[in-house]
Protein backbone atom coordinates (compact mmCIF):
# COMPACT_ATOMS: atom_id res chain seq x y z
CA UNK A 1 0.00 0.00 0.00
CA UNK A 2 2.77 2.43 0.82
CA UNK A 3 6.38 2.75 -0.20
CA UNK A 4 9.13 1.06 1.69
CA UNK A 5 10.81 3.66 3.87
CA UNK A 6 14.53 3.07 4.06
CA UNK A 7 15.26 2.42 7.71
CA UNK A 8 17.45 5.16 9.05
CA UNK A 9 18.25 6.41 12.52
CA UNK A 10 18.32 10.19 12.18
CA UNK A 11 21.62 11.58 13.34
CA UNK A 12 22.76 15.16 13.67
CA UNK A 13 24.83 16.58 10.85
CA UNK A 14 28.54 16.26 11.45
CA UNK A 15 31.49 16.63 9.16
CA UNK A 16 31.37 18.92 6.16
CA UNK A 17 34.74 20.26 7.35
CA UNK A 18 36.22 20.09 3.85
CA UNK A 19 33.27 21.95 2.36
CA UNK A 20 33.29 24.50 5.16
CA UNK A 21 37.01 25.09 4.89
CA UNK A 22 37.06 25.08 1.10
CA UNK A 23 34.15 27.50 0.83
CA UNK A 24 35.67 29.81 3.42
CA UNK A 25 39.03 29.83 1.61
CA UNK A 26 37.34 30.52 -1.74
CA UNK A 27 35.24 33.24 -0.13
CA UNK A 28 38.19 34.95 1.51
CA UNK A 29 40.23 34.70 -1.71
CA UNK A 30 37.32 36.30 -3.57
CA UNK A 31 37.08 39.03 -0.95
CA UNK A 32 40.81 39.66 -1.24
CA UNK A 33 40.45 39.92 -5.03
CA UNK A 34 37.59 42.37 -4.63
CA UNK A 35 39.62 44.28 -2.06
CA UNK A 36 42.19 45.21 -4.70
CA UNK A 37 39.58 47.29 -6.50
CA UNK A 38 37.73 48.52 -3.41
CA UNK A 39 35.91 51.79 -3.95
CA UNK A 40 36.04 51.79 -7.75
CA UNK A 41 33.06 51.58 -10.09
CA UNK A 42 34.18 48.16 -11.14
CA UNK A 43 34.03 47.01 -7.53
CA UNK A 44 30.41 48.03 -7.17
CA UNK A 45 29.10 46.33 -10.32
CA UNK A 46 31.10 43.16 -9.69
CA UNK A 47 29.94 43.04 -6.09
CA UNK A 48 26.33 43.62 -7.12
CA UNK A 49 26.56 40.67 -9.54
CA UNK A 50 27.93 38.37 -6.84
CA UNK A 51 25.43 39.60 -4.27
CA UNK A 52 22.41 39.42 -6.59
CA UNK A 53 23.40 35.91 -7.73
CA UNK A 54 23.52 34.61 -4.15
CA UNK A 55 20.57 36.64 -2.86
CA UNK A 56 18.14 35.52 -5.57
CA UNK A 57 18.85 31.85 -4.74
CA UNK A 58 18.51 32.41 -0.98
CA UNK A 59 15.30 34.39 -1.47
CA UNK A 60 13.99 31.67 -3.78
CA UNK A 61 14.57 29.14 -0.98
CA UNK A 62 12.89 31.43 1.58
CA UNK A 63 9.82 31.91 -0.60
CA UNK A 64 9.68 28.16 -1.27
CA UNK A 65 9.76 27.49 2.49
CA UNK A 66 7.00 30.01 3.10
CA UNK A 67 4.83 28.49 0.35
CA UNK A 68 5.38 25.03 1.85
CA UNK A 69 4.28 26.23 5.30
CA UNK A 70 1.35 28.24 3.98
CA UNK A 71 0.05 25.25 2.03
CA UNK A 72 0.72 22.72 4.76
CA UNK A 73 2.46 20.63 2.11
CA UNK A 74 3.52 17.16 3.19
CA UNK A 75 6.26 15.86 0.90
CA UNK A 76 8.67 18.82 1.24
CA UNK A 77 8.90 18.13 4.99
CA UNK A 78 11.35 15.33 4.15
CA UNK A 79 13.78 17.74 2.46
CA UNK A 80 12.76 20.96 4.22
CA UNK A 81 16.03 21.29 6.11
CA UNK A 82 17.89 21.83 2.82
CA UNK A 83 16.24 25.18 1.94
CA UNK A 84 16.36 26.01 5.65
CA UNK A 85 20.12 25.59 5.58
CA UNK A 86 20.22 27.90 2.55
CA UNK A 87 18.18 30.64 4.24
CA UNK A 88 20.39 30.40 7.32
CA UNK A 89 22.82 32.57 5.31
CA UNK A 90 20.40 35.50 5.39
CA UNK A 91 22.16 37.29 8.32
CA UNK A 92 25.39 37.22 6.28
CA UNK A 93 23.60 38.67 3.28
CA UNK A 94 22.07 41.32 5.53
CA UNK A 95 25.57 42.42 6.44
CA UNK A 96 26.50 42.13 2.77
CA UNK A 97 24.08 44.92 1.90
CA UNK A 98 26.56 47.46 3.29
CA UNK A 99 28.43 48.02 -0.01
CA UNK A 100 25.07 48.55 -1.70
CA UNK A 101 24.08 50.98 1.04
CA UNK A 102 27.32 52.83 0.37
CA UNK A 103 27.15 52.52 -3.40
CA UNK A 104 24.37 54.96 -4.25
CA UNK A 105 26.89 57.01 -6.21
CA UNK A 106 26.81 54.37 -8.96
CA UNK A 107 23.18 55.04 -9.87
CA UNK A 108 22.11 57.57 -12.52
CA UNK A 109 19.44 59.13 -10.30
CA UNK A 110 22.30 60.48 -8.16
CA UNK A 111 23.73 62.35 -11.15
CA UNK A 112 20.96 64.52 -12.53
CA UNK A 113 23.54 67.06 -13.77
CA UNK A 114 25.01 64.53 -16.23
CA UNK A 115 21.65 64.39 -17.99
CA UNK A 116 21.27 68.16 -18.43
CA UNK A 117 21.42 67.81 -22.23
CA UNK A 118 18.84 65.03 -22.34
CA UNK A 119 15.60 66.70 -21.38
CA UNK A 120 13.40 63.63 -21.65
CA UNK A 121 15.62 61.45 -19.49
CA UNK A 122 15.99 64.31 -17.05
CA UNK A 123 12.22 64.67 -16.93
CA UNK A 124 11.83 61.01 -16.06
CA UNK A 125 14.57 61.19 -13.44
CA UNK A 126 13.04 64.29 -11.88
CA UNK A 127 9.67 62.62 -11.83
CA UNK A 128 11.15 59.66 -9.94
CA UNK A 129 13.26 61.83 -7.60
CA UNK A 130 10.78 61.62 -4.73
CA UNK A 131 11.20 57.85 -4.65
CA UNK A 132 14.67 57.29 -6.06
CA UNK A 133 16.64 59.36 -3.58
CA UNK A 134 19.69 58.42 -1.57
CA UNK A 135 17.75 58.31 1.71
CA UNK A 136 14.86 56.41 0.21
CA UNK A 137 17.19 53.86 -1.35
CA UNK A 138 19.09 53.32 1.89
CA UNK A 139 15.98 53.12 4.04
CA UNK A 140 14.39 50.58 1.73
CA UNK A 141 17.58 48.51 1.58
CA UNK A 142 17.71 48.28 5.38
CA UNK A 143 13.98 47.52 5.69
CA UNK A 144 14.29 44.80 3.04
CA UNK A 145 17.23 42.91 4.53
CA UNK A 146 15.89 43.22 8.09
CA UNK A 147 12.48 41.86 7.01
CA UNK A 148 14.04 38.96 5.12
CA UNK A 149 16.43 38.12 7.96
CA UNK A 150 13.60 38.10 10.51
CA UNK A 151 11.49 35.79 8.36
CA UNK A 152 14.43 33.53 7.48
CA UNK A 153 15.50 33.18 11.11
CA UNK A 154 11.94 32.65 12.28
CA UNK A 155 11.28 29.80 9.85
CA UNK A 156 14.62 28.14 10.45
CA UNK A 157 14.52 28.36 14.25
CA UNK A 158 10.89 27.26 14.51
CA UNK A 159 11.67 24.27 12.33
CA UNK A 160 14.67 23.39 14.53
CA UNK A 161 12.32 23.41 17.54
CA UNK A 162 10.35 20.67 15.78
CA UNK A 163 13.45 18.43 16.00
CA UNK A 164 13.00 17.90 19.73
CA UNK A 165 9.23 17.81 20.12
CA UNK A 166 6.15 17.60 17.98
CA UNK A 167 4.16 20.80 18.40
CA UNK A 168 0.94 21.22 16.38
CA UNK A 169 0.43 24.75 17.77
CA UNK A 170 3.78 25.81 16.36
CA UNK A 171 2.85 24.21 13.02
CA UNK A 172 -0.26 26.37 12.94
CA UNK A 173 1.71 29.48 13.86
CA UNK A 174 4.16 28.75 11.02
CA UNK A 175 1.24 28.52 8.63
CA UNK A 176 -0.19 31.87 9.74
CA UNK A 177 3.17 33.67 9.63
CA UNK A 178 3.94 32.20 6.20
CA UNK A 179 0.58 33.25 4.76
CA UNK A 180 0.88 36.78 6.13
CA UNK A 181 4.57 37.02 5.27
CA UNK A 182 4.48 35.89 1.64
CA UNK A 183 3.11 39.16 0.21
CA UNK A 184 5.46 41.15 2.45
CA UNK A 185 8.53 39.24 1.29
CA UNK A 186 7.35 39.16 -2.34
CA UNK A 187 6.74 42.89 -2.48
CA UNK A 188 9.93 43.85 -0.66
CA UNK A 189 11.93 41.60 -2.99
CA UNK A 190 10.34 43.32 -5.99
CA UNK A 191 11.24 46.72 -4.55
CA UNK A 192 14.81 45.55 -4.01
CA UNK A 193 15.00 44.37 -7.63
CA UNK A 194 13.73 47.77 -8.79
CA UNK A 195 16.12 49.68 -6.53
CA UNK A 196 19.32 47.71 -6.85
CA UNK A 197 19.24 46.45 -10.41
CA UNK A 198 16.54 48.12 -12.51
CA UNK A 199 17.36 51.67 -11.44
CA UNK A 200 20.87 51.24 -12.90
CA UNK A 201 19.15 52.30 -16.13
CA UNK A 202 18.20 55.96 -15.92
CA UNK A 203 14.80 55.94 -17.57
CA UNK A 204 14.01 52.30 -18.20
CA UNK A 205 11.19 50.58 -16.37
CA UNK A 206 9.53 47.19 -16.68
CA UNK A 207 6.69 46.12 -14.43
CA UNK A 208 7.81 42.53 -14.98
CA UNK A 209 11.33 43.11 -13.72
CA UNK A 210 10.73 42.01 -10.13
CA UNK A 211 9.29 38.71 -11.35
CA UNK A 212 12.13 38.29 -13.85
CA UNK A 213 14.67 38.81 -11.06
CA UNK A 214 12.82 36.31 -8.87
CA UNK A 215 12.13 33.65 -11.52
CA UNK A 216 15.76 32.71 -12.16
CA UNK A 217 16.54 32.60 -8.45
CA UNK A 218 13.52 30.46 -7.66
CA UNK A 219 14.54 27.98 -10.36
CA UNK A 220 18.12 27.92 -9.08
CA UNK A 221 16.94 27.35 -5.52
CA UNK A 222 15.46 24.01 -6.67
CA UNK A 223 18.72 23.25 -8.44
CA UNK A 224 20.62 23.95 -5.25
CA UNK A 225 18.18 21.69 -3.41
CA UNK A 226 19.03 18.81 -5.77
CA UNK A 227 22.76 19.44 -5.38
CA UNK A 228 22.49 19.60 -1.58
CA UNK A 229 20.43 16.42 -1.55
CA UNK A 230 23.17 14.65 -3.53
CA UNK A 231 25.84 15.89 -1.13
CA UNK A 232 23.80 14.80 1.91
CA UNK A 233 23.06 11.37 0.45
CA UNK A 234 26.68 10.87 -0.45
CA UNK A 235 27.68 11.70 3.12
CA UNK A 236 25.23 9.09 4.40
CA UNK A 237 22.35 11.37 5.44
CA UNK A 238 18.74 11.59 4.21
CA UNK A 239 18.74 7.97 3.00
CA UNK A 240 14.96 7.84 3.45
CA UNK A 241 14.39 10.51 0.81
CA UNK A 242 13.10 8.52 -2.15
CA UNK A 243 12.68 8.85 -5.91
CA UNK A 244 9.28 10.47 -5.52
CA UNK A 245 10.82 13.39 -3.63
CA UNK A 246 13.50 13.70 -6.30
CA UNK A 247 10.79 13.68 -8.95
CA UNK A 248 8.96 16.47 -7.14
CA UNK A 249 12.07 18.63 -7.14
CA UNK A 250 12.53 17.77 -10.83
CA UNK A 251 8.95 18.73 -11.64
CA UNK A 252 9.41 22.08 -9.92
CA UNK A 253 12.65 22.64 -11.85
CA UNK A 254 10.82 21.85 -15.06
CA UNK A 255 7.90 24.14 -14.22
CA UNK A 256 10.13 27.07 -13.33
CA UNK A 257 12.39 26.58 -16.34
CA UNK A 258 9.25 27.27 -18.36
CA UNK A 259 8.22 30.07 -15.99
CA UNK A 260 11.58 31.82 -16.36
CA UNK A 261 11.43 31.51 -20.14
CA UNK A 262 7.87 32.80 -20.22
CA UNK A 263 8.67 35.83 -18.03
CA UNK A 264 11.91 36.81 -19.70
CA UNK A 265 10.74 36.20 -23.24
CA UNK A 266 7.49 38.13 -22.87
CA UNK A 267 9.25 41.02 -21.17
CA UNK A 268 11.44 41.16 -24.25
CA UNK A 269 8.64 40.53 -26.76
CA UNK A 270 6.37 43.29 -25.46
CA UNK A 271 9.21 45.81 -25.48
CA UNK A 272 10.37 44.67 -28.91
CA UNK A 273 6.91 44.85 -30.45
CA UNK A 274 6.03 48.26 -28.94
CA UNK A 275 9.43 49.57 -30.09
CA UNK A 276 9.56 52.66 -27.90
CA UNK A 277 13.06 54.17 -27.61
CA UNK A 278 12.99 54.54 -23.81
CA UNK A 279 12.17 50.85 -23.44
CA UNK A 280 14.23 49.24 -26.18
CA UNK A 281 17.44 50.87 -24.95
CA UNK A 282 17.74 48.22 -22.22
CA UNK A 283 17.91 45.41 -24.77
CA UNK A 284 19.86 47.46 -27.31
CA UNK A 285 22.65 47.92 -24.79
CA UNK A 286 22.58 44.19 -24.05
CA UNK A 287 23.06 43.04 -27.63
CA UNK A 288 26.19 45.11 -28.26
CA UNK A 289 29.04 43.03 -29.74
CA UNK A 290 30.52 41.98 -26.40
CA UNK A 291 27.16 40.72 -25.17
CA UNK A 292 25.53 39.51 -28.34
CA UNK A 293 26.10 35.83 -27.57
CA UNK A 294 24.42 36.10 -24.17
CA UNK A 295 20.72 36.22 -25.15
CA UNK A 296 21.22 33.27 -27.51
CA UNK A 297 23.08 31.36 -24.82
CA UNK A 298 20.23 32.04 -22.38
CA UNK A 299 17.58 30.99 -24.91
CA UNK A 300 19.35 27.69 -25.56
CA UNK A 301 21.04 27.04 -22.22
CA UNK A 302 18.60 28.52 -19.72
CA UNK A 303 15.50 27.30 -21.53
CA UNK A 304 15.71 24.91 -24.50
CA UNK A 305 18.32 22.46 -23.22
CA UNK A 306 16.96 22.01 -19.66
CA UNK A 307 13.41 22.01 -21.05
CA UNK A 308 13.97 19.03 -23.34
CA UNK A 309 15.99 17.16 -20.73
CA UNK A 310 13.49 17.78 -17.96
CA UNK A 311 10.60 16.74 -20.17
CA UNK A 312 11.84 13.19 -19.67
CA UNK A 313 10.24 11.40 -16.71
CA UNK A 314 13.21 9.17 -15.95
CA UNK A 315 15.71 12.03 -15.88
CA UNK A 316 13.55 13.92 -13.38
CA UNK A 317 13.48 10.83 -11.13
CA UNK A 318 17.21 10.31 -11.33
CA UNK A 319 19.07 12.36 -8.75
CA UNK A 320 22.39 12.18 -10.59
CA UNK A 321 20.95 13.51 -13.84
CA UNK A 322 18.97 16.15 -11.99
CA UNK A 323 22.09 17.32 -10.16
CA UNK A 324 23.95 17.72 -13.44
CA UNK A 325 21.12 19.82 -14.87
CA UNK A 326 21.00 21.81 -11.63
CA UNK A 327 24.70 22.66 -11.82
CA UNK A 328 24.21 23.77 -15.43
CA UNK A 329 21.25 25.90 -14.31
CA UNK A 330 23.34 27.67 -11.68
CA UNK A 331 25.89 28.63 -14.35
CA UNK A 332 23.08 29.92 -16.56
CA UNK A 333 21.64 31.88 -13.64
CA UNK A 334 25.01 33.59 -13.22
CA UNK A 335 25.03 34.58 -16.91
CA UNK A 336 21.44 35.82 -16.59
CA UNK A 337 22.22 37.97 -13.53
CA UNK A 338 25.41 39.20 -15.16
CA UNK A 339 23.45 40.21 -18.23
CA UNK A 340 21.14 42.35 -16.08
CA UNK A 341 23.95 44.19 -14.28
CA UNK A 342 27.24 43.86 -16.19
CA UNK A 343 26.36 45.97 -19.26
CA UNK A 344 25.59 48.94 -17.00
CA UNK A 345 29.26 49.38 -16.09
CA UNK A 346 30.57 52.80 -17.15
CA UNK A 347 27.13 54.11 -18.00
CA UNK A 348 28.51 57.59 -17.25
CA UNK A 349 30.82 57.36 -20.26
CA UNK A 350 28.07 56.89 -22.77
CA UNK A 351 25.05 58.88 -21.69
CA UNK A 352 22.92 59.52 -24.76
CA UNK A 353 24.69 56.94 -26.92
CA UNK A 354 24.90 53.20 -27.09
CA UNK A 355 28.48 52.06 -26.44
CA UNK A 356 30.26 50.18 -29.21
CA UNK A 357 31.91 47.82 -26.76
CA UNK A 358 31.40 47.05 -23.13
CA UNK A 359 33.55 45.06 -20.74
CA UNK A 360 31.79 41.75 -20.74
CA UNK A 361 32.99 39.27 -18.13
CA UNK A 362 35.71 40.61 -15.88
CA UNK A 363 37.66 38.49 -13.40
CA UNK A 364 36.28 40.55 -10.54
CA UNK A 365 32.75 39.36 -11.35
CA UNK A 366 33.86 35.82 -10.67
CA UNK A 367 35.76 36.96 -7.58
CA UNK A 368 32.57 38.58 -6.28
CA UNK A 369 30.53 35.42 -6.82
CA UNK A 370 33.29 33.41 -5.11
CA UNK A 371 33.32 35.87 -2.21
CA UNK A 372 29.58 36.09 -1.52
CA UNK A 373 28.57 32.54 -2.45
CA UNK A 374 31.70 31.02 -0.84
CA UNK A 375 31.15 32.77 2.48
CA UNK A 376 27.43 31.94 2.31
CA UNK A 377 28.20 28.23 1.87
CA UNK A 378 30.65 28.37 4.77
CA UNK A 379 28.04 30.04 7.01
CA UNK A 380 25.33 27.57 5.98
CA UNK A 381 27.52 24.54 6.70
CA UNK A 382 28.71 26.03 9.98
CA UNK A 383 25.19 26.78 11.20
CA UNK A 384 23.95 23.33 10.17
CA UNK A 385 26.54 21.46 12.25
CA UNK A 386 25.09 19.51 15.14
CA UNK A 387 21.55 19.91 13.81
CA UNK A 388 19.42 17.20 12.25
CA UNK A 389 19.07 17.25 8.46
CA UNK A 390 15.30 16.74 8.66
CA UNK A 391 12.59 18.05 11.01
CA UNK A 392 12.20 14.59 12.57
CA UNK A 393 9.44 15.47 15.06
CA UNK A 394 7.38 17.51 12.63
CA UNK A 395 3.79 16.18 12.64
CA UNK A 396 4.01 15.69 8.88
CA UNK A 397 7.44 14.07 8.77
CA UNK A 398 6.38 10.41 8.94
CA UNK A 399 3.87 10.91 6.15
CA UNK A 400 6.39 12.87 4.09
CA UNK A 401 8.76 9.88 4.10
CA UNK A 402 5.99 7.63 2.79
CA UNK A 403 5.40 9.98 -0.13
CA UNK A 404 4.80 7.95 -3.25
CA UNK A 405 4.10 9.54 -6.59
CA UNK A 406 4.51 7.99 -10.00
CA UNK B 1 -16.12 -4.65 -24.91
CA UNK B 2 -14.80 -7.37 -22.66
CA UNK B 3 -16.90 -8.78 -19.89
CA UNK B 4 -15.61 -10.77 -16.96
CA UNK B 5 -16.04 -11.31 -13.25
CA UNK B 6 -16.86 -8.27 -11.17
CA UNK B 7 -16.48 -8.29 -7.40
CA UNK B 8 -17.86 -5.74 -4.99
CA UNK B 9 -15.75 -4.68 -1.98
CA UNK B 10 -16.64 -2.60 1.03
CA UNK B 11 -13.59 -0.37 1.22
CA UNK B 12 -10.33 0.66 -0.42
CA UNK B 13 -8.07 -1.49 1.75
CA UNK B 14 -9.94 -4.67 0.85
CA UNK B 15 -9.89 -3.62 -2.81
CA UNK B 16 -6.12 -3.16 -2.82
CA UNK B 17 -5.55 -6.42 -0.94
CA UNK B 18 -7.76 -8.30 -3.41
CA UNK B 19 -6.08 -6.74 -6.44
CA UNK B 20 -2.70 -7.67 -5.02
CA UNK B 21 -3.85 -11.24 -4.40
CA UNK B 22 -5.17 -11.57 -7.95
CA UNK B 23 -1.90 -10.29 -9.33
CA UNK B 24 -0.05 -12.90 -7.29
CA UNK B 25 -2.31 -15.62 -8.65
CA UNK B 26 -1.10 -14.62 -12.10
CA UNK B 27 -3.96 -12.50 -13.42
CA UNK B 28 -2.87 -9.48 -15.46
CA UNK B 29 -5.95 -8.11 -17.25
CA UNK B 30 -7.83 -6.39 -14.44
CA UNK B 31 -9.36 -3.05 -13.66
CA UNK B 32 -10.71 -1.30 -10.60
CA UNK B 33 -13.77 0.94 -10.28
CA UNK B 34 -13.92 3.29 -7.32
CA UNK B 35 -15.95 6.28 -6.10
CA UNK B 36 -12.75 8.00 -4.86
CA UNK B 37 -8.99 7.68 -5.42
CA UNK B 38 -7.42 4.77 -3.56
CA UNK B 39 -3.73 4.98 -2.76
CA UNK B 40 -1.58 2.18 -4.10
CA UNK B 41 -4.16 0.67 -6.46
CA UNK B 42 -2.03 1.26 -9.57
CA UNK B 43 0.78 -0.66 -7.96
CA UNK B 44 -1.57 -3.45 -6.79
CA UNK B 45 -3.08 -3.84 -10.26
CA UNK B 46 0.38 -3.77 -11.80
CA UNK B 47 -0.43 -0.75 -13.94
CA UNK B 48 2.52 0.95 -15.59
CA UNK B 49 2.93 4.65 -16.17
CA UNK B 50 0.92 5.92 -19.14
CA UNK B 51 2.84 5.97 -22.39
CA UNK B 52 0.58 8.64 -23.88
CA UNK B 53 3.35 11.24 -23.59
CA UNK B 54 5.53 9.38 -26.09
CA UNK B 55 2.78 9.77 -28.69
CA UNK B 56 1.74 13.30 -27.76
CA UNK B 57 5.25 14.78 -27.77
CA UNK B 58 6.11 14.02 -31.44
CA UNK B 59 2.69 15.27 -32.54
CA UNK B 60 3.21 18.52 -30.63
CA UNK B 61 6.70 18.90 -32.11
CA UNK B 62 5.35 18.43 -35.64
CA UNK B 63 2.75 21.12 -34.93
CA UNK B 64 5.36 23.49 -33.50
CA UNK B 65 7.70 23.08 -36.45
CA UNK B 66 4.98 23.33 -39.09
CA UNK B 67 3.34 26.40 -37.54
CA UNK B 68 6.69 28.15 -37.23
CA UNK B 69 7.64 27.30 -40.83
CA UNK B 70 4.21 28.34 -42.10
CA UNK B 71 4.63 31.78 -40.54
CA UNK B 72 8.18 32.12 -41.83
CA UNK B 73 6.92 31.24 -45.30
CA UNK B 74 3.73 33.32 -45.31
CA UNK B 75 5.09 36.45 -43.62
CA UNK B 76 8.76 36.17 -44.46
CA UNK B 77 8.88 35.40 -48.16
CA UNK B 78 7.14 36.21 -51.42
CA UNK B 79 7.37 32.69 -52.86
CA UNK B 80 4.36 30.40 -53.42
CA UNK B 81 1.77 32.91 -52.33
CA UNK B 82 3.68 34.20 -49.30
CA UNK B 83 3.42 37.90 -48.57
CA UNK B 84 6.58 39.51 -47.27
CA UNK B 85 5.28 41.47 -44.31
CA UNK B 86 7.38 44.29 -42.91
CA UNK B 87 5.84 45.76 -39.76
CA UNK B 88 7.59 48.80 -38.31
CA UNK B 89 10.84 48.07 -40.15
CA UNK B 90 11.40 44.77 -38.37
CA UNK B 91 11.94 42.84 -41.59
CA UNK B 92 10.34 39.67 -42.82
CA UNK B 93 11.53 36.99 -40.43
CA UNK B 94 10.37 38.62 -37.19
CA UNK B 95 10.55 35.38 -35.32
CA UNK B 96 9.92 36.80 -31.81
CA UNK B 97 6.42 37.67 -33.00
CA UNK B 98 5.89 34.05 -34.09
CA UNK B 99 6.81 32.58 -30.72
CA UNK B 100 3.46 33.10 -28.91
CA UNK B 101 1.55 31.47 -31.78
CA UNK B 102 4.02 28.60 -31.98
CA UNK B 103 3.77 28.10 -28.23
CA UNK B 104 -0.04 28.14 -28.26
CA UNK B 105 -0.11 25.74 -31.22
CA UNK B 106 2.15 23.36 -29.31
CA UNK B 107 -0.06 23.52 -26.21
CA UNK B 108 -3.30 23.11 -28.15
CA UNK B 109 -2.02 20.23 -30.27
CA UNK B 110 -0.69 18.32 -27.27
CA UNK B 111 -3.94 18.81 -25.35
CA UNK B 112 -6.17 17.81 -28.25
CA UNK B 113 -4.05 14.89 -29.42
CA UNK B 114 -3.76 13.70 -25.83
CA UNK B 115 -7.54 13.79 -25.42
CA UNK B 116 -8.27 12.10 -28.76
CA UNK B 117 -5.63 9.40 -28.21
CA UNK B 118 -7.01 8.77 -24.75
CA UNK B 119 -10.50 8.34 -26.21
CA UNK B 120 -9.14 5.95 -28.82
CA UNK B 121 -7.13 3.89 -26.34
CA UNK B 122 -10.07 3.67 -23.90
CA UNK B 123 -12.55 2.80 -26.64
CA UNK B 124 -14.60 5.94 -26.03
CA UNK B 125 -17.18 7.22 -26.71
CA UNK B 126 -19.55 4.38 -25.90
CA UNK B 127 -23.00 4.28 -24.35
CA UNK B 128 -22.72 1.06 -22.39
CA UNK B 129 -20.18 -1.28 -20.85
CA UNK B 130 -20.61 -4.86 -19.65
CA UNK B 131 -19.55 -3.73 -16.15
CA UNK B 132 -22.84 -1.85 -15.85
CA UNK B 133 -24.64 -5.18 -15.67
CA UNK B 134 -22.70 -6.30 -12.61
CA UNK B 135 -24.80 -6.42 -9.46
CA UNK B 136 -25.11 -3.14 -7.57
CA UNK B 137 -22.60 -1.56 -9.97
CA UNK B 138 -24.21 1.89 -9.67
CA UNK B 139 -22.76 1.98 -6.15
CA UNK B 140 -19.28 2.26 -7.73
CA UNK B 141 -19.98 5.97 -7.88
CA UNK B 142 -21.27 6.13 -4.30
CA UNK B 143 -19.64 3.89 -1.68
CA UNK B 144 -18.51 0.56 -3.10
CA UNK B 145 -15.27 -0.58 -4.71
CA UNK B 146 -15.15 -3.04 -7.62
CA UNK B 147 -12.55 -5.20 -9.24
CA UNK B 148 -13.16 -6.51 -12.72
CA UNK B 149 -11.16 -9.46 -14.07
CA UNK B 150 -11.41 -9.67 -17.84
CA UNK B 151 -12.66 -12.79 -19.57
CA UNK B 152 -9.78 -12.34 -22.01
CA UNK B 153 -7.21 -12.90 -19.28
CA UNK B 154 -5.20 -16.05 -19.96
CA UNK B 155 -5.94 -17.43 -16.51
CA UNK B 156 -9.65 -16.57 -16.59
CA UNK B 157 -12.14 -19.30 -15.84
CA UNK B 158 -15.66 -18.11 -14.99
CA UNK B 159 -16.44 -20.34 -12.01
CA UNK B 160 -12.91 -20.49 -10.55
CA UNK B 161 -12.42 -16.74 -10.76
CA UNK B 162 -15.81 -16.17 -9.14
CA UNK B 163 -14.84 -18.48 -6.28
CA UNK B 164 -11.49 -16.75 -5.84
CA UNK B 165 -13.21 -13.37 -5.75
CA UNK B 166 -15.58 -14.62 -3.02
CA UNK B 167 -12.67 -15.96 -1.00
CA UNK B 168 -10.97 -12.57 -1.12
CA UNK B 169 -13.92 -10.96 0.66
CA UNK B 170 -16.16 -9.70 -2.12
CA UNK B 171 -19.66 -8.83 -0.91
CA UNK B 172 -21.19 -9.78 -4.23
CA UNK B 173 -19.73 -11.35 -7.35
CA UNK B 174 -21.22 -11.35 -10.83
CA UNK B 175 -20.13 -12.93 -14.09
CA UNK B 176 -21.04 -10.69 -17.00
CA UNK B 177 -20.46 -11.76 -20.60
CA UNK B 178 -18.87 -9.25 -22.95
CA UNK B 179 -20.82 -7.69 -25.80
CA UNK B 180 -20.19 -8.88 -29.36
CA UNK B 181 -17.52 -6.89 -31.16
Amino acid sequence: MSVEVASETPKPFTGGTTLLGGAAVVGIAGLAGLGTIWGSDQFYYSYLIGYAFTLTIVMGSLIFLMIVHAMGATWPTAIRRLPEAVVSTMPLLAVGVVPIWMGTNNYPWMHLKDFAKFQETLHVLNHKAMYMSENGFRTRAVICVVTWTLFAEYFRRSSLKLDSQSDPALKHQLKVVASVGLPVVGLSFTLAAFDWVMSLSADWASTMFGVYFFAGGFLSSFGLMAINLTLCKRAGFLQSVNDSHVWSIGRLMFAFTVFWAYISFFQFMLIWIANKPAETVWYLLRIQPDYRWVPYTLMLGHFALPFFFLLWYRLKRNLKALTAIAAWNLAMHFIDIHWMIGPMRHWQDHIGTIPKAADAFMWTDFAAVAAVAGLAIAVAVFRQRGKFLAPIKDPLYENALRYDSR
Amino acid sequence: MEGGVFGEFENGEKLVAAARAFKQKGYARMDAFMPCPVHGIEDALGLKRSRLGWAVFPIAMVAVISVMSAMCWLNGTDIFGGYHLNVGGRGGFSYPAYVPITFEAGVMTSALSGLLLLFYVCGLPRLSHPAFDAGNFERATIDRFYIGVSEQDGKFNGETTKKEMKELGAVSVSLVPGDKP
